[in-house]
């Protein structure tokens, strides 16, 4: 039987070898995925190889992507028989469709989520303090998940969750100071900009918080960048500390943006922007799109995603979250002024 | 003779000159729309009829007495400025034509997207003697009119374009401060269907069909008591009855294929015709050229009307009698989509009435 976990997080193979394995894997387990894959291969829009899910070329770009949406429309996972060891669900109300996100294998995420933060972050040298008001009603958080992981890795005892709808604590922070470790921060943008409201802290000037996203709630809306020049401004820190993690409850694996607008992904991760309206077209840089992800560390539910996120990538290989893809009035009257 | 009733007698004189076998620019219009690539033929002729239908003394002196349009009371004088969107053949007309029955004088932002048809028209009712150059004008361009400040605007919008419809009012230099906007922003209707005759089944393919279900007035929500696969056979033969009549003059993009393969890979019933797909559920109206299908009765008819709100344009009933409470002012006949009187109340609103007052 495959050792996936070797498999994903190994060095010695290239990220489009594991890929064309993975994608094997899937479409020999994943019901929803295969039908997709044959699907696409009726409609002539998809690569005849891929119907058969042996590829013997390695074209990643070829290889179909799943709406993100599955996870709330069907069952997703290569183990259909199995019991999951974890579940996550997106955030929403008891009414709205949420994403269900079944792990079956919690070592891998684990992994996932550890080497991930350590490919950016002196993990061993960091206190971790979460700070999620609106995700402590959900017990299928990922991101609660997450961070509790990250803290369960310090033994020092002062990598916590912070208690809701308090400031932060001054003596605390000197604490954290004393010790030589670096503070790191998680939590929900509009979490960070309450802590502010309550009272205005200067964090120590190597402290870094990361912001996982959520700039629009039932009270404001922001940008990204005034979000960050905020939260610097706020927090006593230079704008370079302030990061930012893109991350999602169907997702193992996350992007990190340390110090600028751009994330990175993961060894095992890769980003794409595709054209919304051909999602098998991969745009070139700069030009806006939807973001698709293949996140490997999906191996058992599905590693090749379309989000509906709007995304721009550069020269680099970094990419940047510009919100959540819109599309235009596409049916009715509508005087448009460019087209008109 | 009364102004009104001469301006009543001369649009349907002006009408009948239009629409005669005999107007070569006319024509020409629809033969250049179709060279062009606008629109199809069949597209244009339906719509064309529709007017011959829907336009008669009879129903011009309906809509007048209704909208309480008189000599005493009408919009002359005022100066009214048309943004017409180029989604259908002639989506512009009613607004063009009720603004010259109610003696205000018309200006008009001709779509590009439809360039040639209504300026036949509009330029039979110069013909007439009882408007003349300055009462009747028009451009595709916006810019030409800078300077000119009307004071009632009309146009179809959205969220997301009236901001710049508004910028570029305001960048002519367009409307007055106390300028009167007329903004449309209902984008597609619902059909209730609880018979599948035939007849019904036929309609309904028409209703949602026709123009490529580009119209506010296209069937995009099927609400019935049956599931889709249980009409599934008869909508695919009526749709491609349809098509053998009307082919489908726009193609839908890639997505419209992917939506498909993912209904697929979800095992979400659908009906998938290459060029348009009915799909049970899942409604999200990010794409054209997908009608969605919720198996419900009445209850769940209003519970989507007050979802969908104002983006619902109208609700047809097989029964031209059907009532469902609260919905009256939206319910129309399954057989009248496509074919809607020339008194029809886009967005509820009767835009004779609205312009007089």
């Amino acid at each position: 039987m495959q050792d996936w976990n070797k498999l994903i997080f190994s060095d010695n193979c290239t990220f489009e070898e594991k890929a064309r394995q993975v994608f094997e894997y899937q479409f020999e387990n994943n019901p929803v995925y295969k039908r997709y894959c044959q699907a696409l291969e009726n409609t002539s829009s998809c690569h005849p190889e891929l119907v058969s899910g042996s590829l013997d070329e390695i074209d990643l770009e070829a290889i179909p992507l799943l709406p993100i949406k599955a996870f709330k429309d069907a069952v997703v996972t290569a183990q259909p028989n199995d019991e999951p060891d974890l579940v996550f669900k997106s955030s929403g109300t008891s009414d709205m469709q949420r994403s269900v996100h079944r792990v079956h294998d919690a070592d891998l995420y684990k992994q996932s989520l550890l080497n991930g933060f350590r490919h950016f972050y002196d993990l061993d040298r960091s206190v971790i303090w979460g700070y999620t008001p609106g995700y402590a009603d959900n017990p299928h958080s990922s991101l609660i998940h997450m961070i509790q992981e990250l803290i369960e890795q310090d033994d020092s005892g002062f990598s916590r969750f912070l208690p809701l709808g308090e400031p932060l604590d001054k003596q605390q922070l000197t604490e954290v100071a004393q010790s030589g470790k670096q503070l790191i921060i998680f939590g929900a943008a509009f979490g960070f900009l309450d802590l502010l409201e309550m009272r205005e802290v200067k964090l120590p000037s190597n402290s870094i918080i990361i912001e996982t996203g959520g700039m629009k709630t039932h009270r404001r809306e922001i940008s990204r960048r005034e979000l960050h020049r905020r939260l610097a401004e706020g927090f006593g820190l230079d704008s370079s500390r302030i990061h930012s993690e893109y991350g999602m409850a169907e997702l193992l694996s996350q992007a990190y943006a340390t110090g600028s607008s751009w994330f990175r992904t993961v060894p095992w991760m890769q980003v794409s922007i595709r054209n919304p309206e051909n999602p098998a077209e991969v745009l070139p840089p700069y030009e806006e799109g939807l973001i698709g992800i293949i996140d490997l560390a999906n191996i058992h539910s599905c590693p090749f995603l379309l989000t509906g996120d709007k995304g721009m990538m550069n020269n680099n290989g970094r990419f940047q979250v510009l919100g959540r893809w819109n599309p235009k009035d596409l049916r009715g009257c509508n005087f448009l002024i460019e087209e008109d | 003779m009364s102004d009104l009733q001469n301006r009543i007698d001369t649009l349907l004189k002006a009408i009948d000159n239009w629409l005669s076998s005999d107007n070569d620019y006319l024509m020409d219009a629809i033969d250049r729309t179709v060279r062009e690539g606008y629109f199809s033929f069949p597209d244009i002729t339906f719509a064309l009829d529709a007017l011959r239908q829907s336009i008669s003394k009879e129903s011009l002196e309906a809509w007048v007495e209704q909208a309480g349009l008189s000599d005493d009371v009408d919009a002359k004088g005022q100066n009214v400025f048309c943004l017409h969107a180029g989604n259908l053949p002639l989506v512009g007309f009613q607004d063009a034509f009720s603004t010259l029955l109610s003696g205000a004088r018309y200006t008009g932002k001709i779509s590009r997207k439809d360039p040639y048809l209504l300026p036949t028209f509009l330029n039979e009712v110069k013909k007439t003697a009882v408007w003349t150059d300055m009462d009747v004008q028009w451009t595709h361009r916006l810019r030409d009119f800078e300077d000119m400040r009307h004071d009632a605007i009309i146009f179809a919008g959205s969220e997301s374009s009236v901001p710049d419809v508004k910028e570029a009012i305001r960048e002519y230099n367009l409307a007055k401060e106390d300028t009167r906007y007329l903004i449309r922003t209902a984008h597609f209707s619902m059909a209730y269907l609880d018979s599948t005759n035939q007849e019904s089944i036929k309609q309904l393919a028409e209703g949602m069909l026709r123009y490529g279900g580009q119209g506010c007035r296209s069937v995009a929500i099927v609400v019935s008591p049956f599931g889709l696969s249980e009409v599934r056979d008869e909508l695919r033969e009526a749709n491609i009855n349809f098509w053998k009549e009307n082919p489908q003059h726009t193609k839908p993009g890639p997505r419209l294929r992917q939506q498909y393969a993912y209904n697929q890979a979800v095992e979400r019933p659908q009906l998938w015709q290459e060029h348009y797909l009915i799909q049970e559920g899942g409604l999200e109206f990010d794409q054209g050229f997908i009608c969605y299908w919720v198996e419900g009765d009445r209850s769940t008819v209003s519970e989507l009307a007050d979802e969908y709100g104002e983006h619902l344009q109208s609700i047809y009933t097989t029964n031209a009698n059907e009532e469902i409470s609260g919905l009256e002012t939206k319910i129309e006949s399954l057989a009248s989509v496509q074919k809607p009187l020339i008194s029809w109340k886009p967005d509820g609103v009767d835009t004779l009435e609205w312009l007089m007052k």
